[in-house]
């Protein structure tokens, strides 16, 4: 089920400012491809490039190639809504929707995608909040509001909900940096289990956390990819100044 | 690091405070003024209205002039139903104007949308009803309960209009985000995401907009018009408590006139009372979105 995303000289403008500049880069499946870099250097913008989420920003604009397997995401043949129950995305801070019940909040996209239904659903409800290792806190609350669940488990609750889709890649944006160290050891046991199924690119501003989680590391600075490798390389052999300057903390 | 200490000058320190103090009196004053009147109309409605209030007036149709007695059964439901129909009509456009606005607005259709709401808004409500009396009466030939509830719909669609724009828009932009994320549209997200999120606030603006043209007597003078008997259907004439309120305030009668306060009571009940219930109705609610 995992894909593999393939990016060509991909441009992101907003306005006249480029925060993404020719980006070439292929994103293995079933792997953990971390992206780091200092803030403001285009992590963001490349990853929400990655499902068309700048569809919705009208100052941007995206130019180049996005591949995911072999379909370009920007032609003409691919709708972008389609896509998106495709590729993934959990964000920085965690966004579950308060009106829904937890319950509500996984089974609400692939009910209308008609996925599931019926007992069916109700598997895919335990299924997911298993994968995201949440079942065993909320399977006696189900019924209850999404946002009664402390931040780490909100966040939990957002994986299991874009897991509920059933995507081939999945998207995270920073997905722990708004929550404490015991909850961020659990979103990062998750994702190296989810890695077996799914293709995952994740930005992080913290080293030692891409050090833990990737097999593969992106180092962006202003809007260009400076350095792509196998995170053990490139961590301990970088090759270019900057990453080396980066990665020792001496900016950043 | 500087050596520098702030000295705090007292004399300026004391006249800062004086000034503080002054102004929390103003706004003390200022709160008076608007709170105590009110206070005192609502007071004397619930005082007189409630002194006047009987089942009769109630239940029954009006006594003649002069002799007294009887009721205001059928303005009480010509009311509900002329603000019903009003309702049934006023609410999916207000909303759904409201929702164009906040979530497909960002165009022309959108910004002359928002001009006109805002400036319908603002209209005196005798303009509503003269429209309306251009529109169906002027048409039908007659008085009618529908054209009194088209006159009211006038003033309730933009209010509510507006209320459900704003209330839209303070649902934050990652709420859509998420939905789009899981591959849903933006119908769905706008109608199961953003809509409910936001449904405590629209409520708010239906409320506050049903309170405005449940009191509303100058576009029903001349659509609605008046009636001494029950309503024989939504094409004819019909009575309402602010049409009645007026006409026997008005009136030489005192029995007119203490019937007149009763009839502000139960106007005045029927807002409090169908607000009270939504409110509690809605709490549940807000209760279970807060996470309690
Ligand atoms: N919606 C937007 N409109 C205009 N500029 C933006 C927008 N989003 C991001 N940018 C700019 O693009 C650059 C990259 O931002 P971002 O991708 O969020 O950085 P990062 O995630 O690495 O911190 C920044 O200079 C930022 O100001
Ligand atoms: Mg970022």
């Amino acid at each position: 089920m995992a894909e593999r995303m393939t990016t060509r000289q991909l441009t992101v403008r907003f306005g006249n400012a480029e925060a993404v500049r020719r980006v070439d880069m292929e994103i293995p499946p079933r792997s953990v491809t971390a992206i780091i870099g200092p803030s403001g250097c285009g992590k963001t913008t490349f990853l929400r490039a990655l499902n068309r989420m700048h569809d919705f920003t009208p100052v941007a604009r995206v130019e180049g190639s996005v591949r995911l397997g072999d379909r370009e995401i920007y032609g003409n043949g691919m709708n972008p809504v389609e896509l998106r129950t495709r590729v993934g995305m959990v964000f920085q801070r965690p966004n579950p929707f308060p009106t829904m019940s937890i319950r509500q909040n996984v089974t609400y996209a692939p009910k209308r995608h008609g996925l599931a239904r019926g007992p069916e659903l109700e598997e895919l409800v335990e299924r997911v909040l298993r994968q995201a290792a949440l079942w065993d806190e909320v399977k006696d609350r189900l019924d209850h509001s999404a946002t009664s669940l402390s931040g780490g488990q909100q966040q939990r609750l957002c994986i299991a909900r874009a897991l509920a889709v059933e995507p081939q890649v999945l998207l995270m944006d920073e997905p722990a940096s708004a929550l404490d160290p015991t909850a961020t050891q659990k979103i990062e046991d998750l994702i190296y289990d989810l890695k077996q199924e799914y293709t995952i690119v994740i930005v992080t501003h913290n080293m030692q956390q891409a050090g833990r989680v990737s097999d593969h590391t992106a180092f962006f600075y202003m809007g260009h990819l400076i350095e792509y490798g196998a995170t053990d390389d490139l961590f301990t052999n970088p090759r270019n100044e900057r990453t080396e300057a980066y990665i020792t903390g001496r900016f950043g | 690091m500087s050596t520098e200490t702030f000295v705090v000058n007292p004399v300026r320190l004391r006249l800062r405070m004086v000034r503080d103090h002054a102004m929390v009196g103003l706004c003390v004053l200022a709160l008076a003024a608007a709170v105590v009147p009110l206070v005192w109309i609502l007071w004397d409605v619930m005082a007189i209205g409630a002194a006047n209030l009987s089942w009769a007036f109630l239940t029954e149709l009006p006594g003649p002039p002069t002799v007294g007695g009887g009721g205001w059964a059928n303005a009480i439901v010509g009311s509900a139903v002329v603000v019903g129909m009003a309702m049934l009509m006023g609410v999916p456009v207000g909303v759904g104007a409201g929702i164009y606005m906040s979530e497909y607005g960002d165009n022309v259709l959108g910004r002359a949308t928002r001009f006109l709401s805002e400036v319908l808004a603002g209209i005196p409500s005798i303009v509503a009803g003269v429209v309306a009396y251009g529109l169906i009466v002027v048409t039908m030939g007659r008085f009618s309960a529908m054209s009194g509830a088209v006159a009211l719909a006038i003033l309730f669609i933009p209010v509510v209009a507006i209320t459900t724009q704003e209330a839209l828009r303070l649902i934050p932009r990652d709420q859509r985000e998420a939905s789009f994320a899981l591959g849903m549209a933006e119908a769905p997200t706008t109608l199961r995401v953003v809509l409910p999120a936001a449904m405590g606030n629209v409520l708010t603006g239906v409320m506050i907009a049903t309170a405005r043209i449940a009191g509303e007597t100058a576009p029903l003078l001349f659509t609605a018009f008046n009636n001494r008997f029950w309503m024989e259907g939504l094409d004819q004439p019909t009575a309402t408590i602010p049409v009645n309120i007026y006409a026997y305030a008005i009136s030489p009668f005192p029995e007119w006139h203490d019937q007149a306060w009763a009839g502000a009571f139960v106007l005045l009940a029927i807002v409090l009372v169908s607000n009270v219930i939504a409110r509690t109705l809605w709490a549940r609610r807000a209760r279970f979105m807060r996470g309690e």
